[in-house]
């Protein structure tokens, strides 16, 4: 048997474990850098508690147990390299480290990418070695749709995902008219959906939209021995104190519960540990990792496989801090590549994503209790771009993303929102109306975020963490795309809010109070001549958002069919090694406007599924290759999850 | 410097009062009634005590009537503040571990669910806070303990850290910034409180406690600089230039505004109030302070949206056309067959009773802080 090393407990790393240890064949060590708030893991599910609370001075006015606290794993940021070593330390898209990883955390939005999104560079005219967008490295996928949906299936049904898709005369039924097509329905109904999401629904539909329920990993039916969720109002940014929410536990309890697979928390993994290639022309190989335990003291474990499952960012500074890629890449020459020996491609750490957030928030007259509920239960897709199918491409319409609708906002929240105008009773007043806490609803979209090549990770020149470990460095700037796009969507987000008022609405008053780019703050641009705002106002201003806090981190391990192209393989092998892995958002050559996290999940599953099945290995691949190792994939699918709707439909 | 006369008689003569909009006309009221017997607490002697809760109580003010209309004084905010900031100087007898955040996941607030759909009568008991009033939080690790350490007390709290965390402490407060000021939260208060009350005595003779309400209120703009620039600047509105404030005091107001707010408006185990020990706090209905705006405050285990397994079988209502049908050969295999409804305890869906609908002028009035004022969008 052998023994693959997993560092990081999350979506990703909990689904690795699960599916090699599933198979037989393997013995897995999870290591995770975060603590471990969950209690009986490796029982049933149903006994598995947690210490989480409803608690909003815990969970969200201070920084929360579960998250990685930025004074002792502080990160470093600046626009580009004109801005001298830093300009900003502290947070920059810190994510929770926790057993379960940052799913503990997340509001489970549980979207599929769309088969548009894996080709979109070709169908733009573009090419790998000339992408359709300048000043980019836009790129397809190395997997079409297609071949990633079974994935995503199973992945619905592994976790659990509430959706709308629904099984009727035989064929499934889609509710959302932007997807893509499906092989099954889902496996559960969705929940109760939320007024806050269900007006600015039913004011988009009148306008000709199709919004519909968000399919969500959160459970809405006894699940696997999990409780349904009951819209408790605390989900985005709180671990779920009943176990409703589909996070990476339940795949990683799966793991456990082979009696094949140890998990160690609190073990920071600070060097990937490899022998250099035995003859010339060959491979590095992975031996195991040291790690660091809460007190400092260093560990060895050994393996015949690692595979990094955490975050790009955290992922690309492991891989710096032991030699592989370029942890300062040469500044004066950041617009190329840099390869070396452990790392061929020289594009380690770059091509860094995050989504590019926009705003609508709105005041309803009515207390509509925007506190209670999933956070959204509804999306709007149609400005993510056209599609869904390749004949349905128009590269006229501007790639966005999808509108979360809803959203929720606490008390204590709101509170901090007002001391900025008012204090004393005047601020008491206000607080009484609620307006933030019960009056409210938002737009965020999740506009897509163009990969450059000049957005990168690498090591602080200076700045250790709490372990003394050099702290990662983000050099990140918006590409026009992702600010024209987000300045051609605003106003139509506007238009859709208005529409909830108006003569026989029940809603009849509404106040769009602004729209604007999340992440900074700017001044607000308001309804009216909206359009000449958005020109000036966003357009102009360089950079937006210039402190990402988005939580949505792709690339920096971008999937390639060869090294040329990015420092993954198909199934996420450094290209340089025989037996070292990443999974998870990294692995993305783009960043379609989604959430992201069932597709990390799903490319998880996928790689994993490559890793039993013993494909993969080339120094190059094709499209065929990937094609023709399908059906041993599938096999193994099968194999893992033979009692799921999709593993019997294969 | 002038008088304490002098001071008042220049604010009220601006007219100031007379010129506020309605929802802003009782920010002169009266102070709230003060609670609780204590003066003294496990970091703030009696002085500070006393200063710190005539702060929060101006801060969120307590109404008329405090069982209706509570503030911060009501919520025990300097009870909060002061077990915050000796959080790792508790007595067993009041936590078990450094209060930092409390370990879930029950308030006993809620019930688990009843048999048939309906909230149950069997209610959990506190987690956060039991009955014998030792409050329960979540064990630190040691790299948690050295960021709450040096937020908690400055450099003084990582001066013996462990080697491993050595060159880490040596960059706090140079290239790691600070998220609580050079010297730490500790010496924020005590020196802030200290200097509102050398600032009182120095305009009106008397500590900070010991001021009537209307002079705490223009000690604390003037130190916050809140009313004078923000509303001030939004509104038709014009209030003197205040004499200069003490910087410490200057420097505390939004660590004790946000303190203030957290114990007010946030879950009350962190100022030792539960249903045991309060009647305010009440099952299924929270905090005085949360009734007061409207909000549900913590809710499991039995939340909003209440499974009924018996409402709906395997393949109706909703439940049709998820998973497997059925009776079906993905059924007989194990495929997952859904079953069972909600019903909402507390309207998700629709409108319900509860909350305040805005009227005209509440919706331009905050339309227009808002646009005056920006947005710090999350």
């Amino acid at each position: 048997m052998k023994t693959a090393i997993v560092v990081g407990s999350g979506a990703a790393g909990g689904t690795v474990a699960r599916v090699l240890a599933k198979s037989g064949a393997y013995q897995v060590v999870v290591l995770e850098k975060g603590p471990n708030f969950f209690q009986n893991l490796g029982g049933r599910n149903s006994q598995v508690t947690n210490l989480f609370a409803n608690d909003e001075t815990g969970w969200e006015s201070r920084t929360a147990p579960i998250n990685q606290d930025p004074l002792i794993e502080p990160r470093s940021f600046r626009a580009d390299t004109n801005a001298g070593d830093r300009a900003y330390v502290g947070d920059v898209n810190n994510m929770p480290t926790t057993v379960g990883g940052a799913s503990v955390h997340y509001d489970a939005k549980a979207r599929r990418y769309r088969e548009v999104d894996f080709v979109s560079n070709s169908l733009m005219g573009g090419t790998a070695d000339s992408p359709a967008i300048e000043g980019t490295t836009y790129a397809d996928w190395p997997m079409t749709y297609d071949q990633l949906e079974p994935f995503y299936a199973v992945t619905e049904e592994v976790i659990g995902v509430q959706g709308p898709a629904y099984r009727s005369a035989g064929q499934v039924v889609n509710p959302n008219p932007y997807e893509s097509p499906r092989s099954t329905p889902y496996v559960m109904p969705p929940g109760v959906g939320q007024l806050s999401s269900l007006l600015p629904a039913e004011a988009a539909q009148r306008l000709g939209y199709g919004a519909a329920q968000v399919p969500t990993s959160v459970v809405s039916r006894p699940y696997h021995d999990r409780q349904p969720c009951n819209d408790c109002g605390f989900c985005l940014n709180y671990g779920c104190t009943t176990g409703a929410k589909s996070s990476g536990i339940w795949p990683l309890n799966d793991a456990l519960n082979t009696g094949r697979v140890q998990l160690i928390s609190g073990a920071n993994v600070v060097e990937i540990l490899y022998d250099s290639p035995s003859t010339s022309g060959g491979r590095y190989v992975a031996r195991g990792v040291r790690y660091l335990d809460p007190n400092g003291a260093s560990h060895t474990v050994t393996g015949d496989l690692v595979v990094l499952a955490n975050t790009p960012i955290e992922a690309s500074r492991l891989s710096f801090l032991s030699g592989i890629g370029q942890a300062r890449p040469n500044e004066s020459n950041i617009s190329s590549a840099q390869p070396m020996a452990t790392e061929p491609s020289g594009l380690l750490g770059r091509n860094l994503m995050f989504h590019y957030q926009s705003v609508c928030l709105t005041i309803v007259d009515q207390p509509i209790h925007n506190y209670r509920g999933r956070t959204s239960t509804h999306t709007l897709d149609a400005f993510a771009g056209s599609g869904p199918s390749a004949d349905q491409f128009d590269p006229t319409v501007p790639m966005g993303g999808i509108l979360e609708i809803g959203g929720n906002l606490n008390p204590i929240t709101e509170a901090e929102y007002f001391a900025s105008f008012l204090t004393g009773q005047a601020h008491k007043d206000l607080m009484n109306l609620g307006p933030f806490v019960d009056h409210l609803t938002t737009f965020t979209m999740q506009g897509q975020d163009m990969p450059q090549i000049s957005n990168y990770v690498d090591l602080d020149p200076a700045i250790v963490d709490v372990w003394g470990q050099p702290a990662p460095r983000v050099t990140y700037k918006n590409h026009p795309y992702e600010l024209a796009a987000a300045g051609y969507y605003m106003p139509k987000m506007v238009e859709i809010m208005e529409a909830i008022g108006g003569p026989g609405s029940a809603y009849p008053t509404v106040h769009p109070l602004l729209v604007l780019p999340l992440n900074e703050v700017l001044p607000s641009i308001l309804p009216g001549p909206i359009g000449a705002a958005v020109q000036e106002n966003v357009l102009s201003a360089s950079p937006l958002n210039d402190i990402p806090a988005t939580a949505h981190i792709m690339g920096t391990h971008r999937s390639a069919l060869d090294a040329a192209h990015g420092p993954c393989d198909p199934y996420g092998r450094y290209w340089a090694f025989d037996n070292l892995y990443y999974t998870g958002g990294g692995l993305q050559p783009t960043a379609p406007g989604f959430n992201v996290t069932l597709t990390f999940w799903a490319l998880s599953y996928w790689m994993s599924a490559a890793l039993v099945a013993g494909i993969g290995g080339q120094n190059s691949y094709t499209a065929g290759d990937i094609a023709s190792n399908m059906s041993s994939l599938v096999k193994v699918l099968k194999a893992t999850d033979p009692k799921t709707m999709i593993a019997r439909r294969l | 410097m002038i008088t304490r006369r002098q001071f008042v008689k220049a604010a009220m003569a601006a007219g100031a009062a007379a010129a506020v909009p309605p929802v802003f006309g009782s920010l002169f009221g009266p102070a709230g009634a003060a609670t609780g017997t204590s003066t003294t607490g496990f970091f703030l002697p009696p002085a500070r005590w006393a200063t710190c809760r005539a702060l929060c109580a101006r801060i969120v003010p307590t109404g008329s009537d405090p069982g209706t209309d509570p503030g911060a004084s009501e919520a025990n905010a300097v009870v909060f503040i002061d077990r915050f900031l000796a959080a790792f100087e508790l007595p067993a007898s009041v936590a078990d571990n450094p209060a930092i955040w409390v370990k879930g996941p029950n308030s006993g607030r809620s019930p688990y669910l009843g048999e048939g759909g309906e909230p149950g009568n069997n209610y959990p008991t506190d987690d956060l806070l039991g009955r014998d009033g030792v409050a329960s939080f979540l064990e630190l690790t040691p790299a948690q303990e050295l960021s709450w350490r040096y937020q908690l007390y400055g450099p003084a709290g990582v001066a013996s850290a462990p080697a491993f965390a050595q060159k880490w402490a040596s960059q706090l407060g140079s290239l790691i910034p600070s998220p609580s000021g050079a010297t730490g939260l500790r010496s924020a208060y005590a020196a802030g409180l200290d200097a509102f009350d050398a600032y009182s005595e120095s305009l009106f003779k008397t500590s900070f406690a010991g001021a009537n309400p209307e002079e705490q209120d223009l000690m604390l703009a003037a130190a916050g600089n809140l009313v004078i620039s923000a509303v001030g600047g939004a509104l038709p509105i014009s209030l003197p230039t205040p004499p200069a404030t003490p910087a410490a005091a200057t420097a505390l107001v939004p660590l004790i505004t946000l303190h203030t707010f957290q114990a007010t408006y946030g879950i009350p185990e962190y100022s030792w109030r539960n249903q045991y020990n309060d009647p305010t706090v009440i099952p299924l209905q929270g905090t005085a302070q949360w009734r007061e705006i409207g909000f549900d405050g913590d809710t499991q285990p039995l939340g909003n949206s209440l499974f009924d397994a018996e409402m709906f079988g395997p393949g109706e209502g909703p439940n049709a056309g998820f998973g497997a049908e059925p009776g079906s050969a993905d059924a007989a295999a194990g495929v997952f067959v859904p079953f069972g409804g909600y019903r909402e305890f507390r309207p998700v869906s629709t409108l319900g009773s509860g909350g305040v609908t805005l009227s005209p002028a509440d919706a331009a009035t905050i339309k227009q802080m808002l646009e005056t004022g920006g947005i710090k969008a999350k």
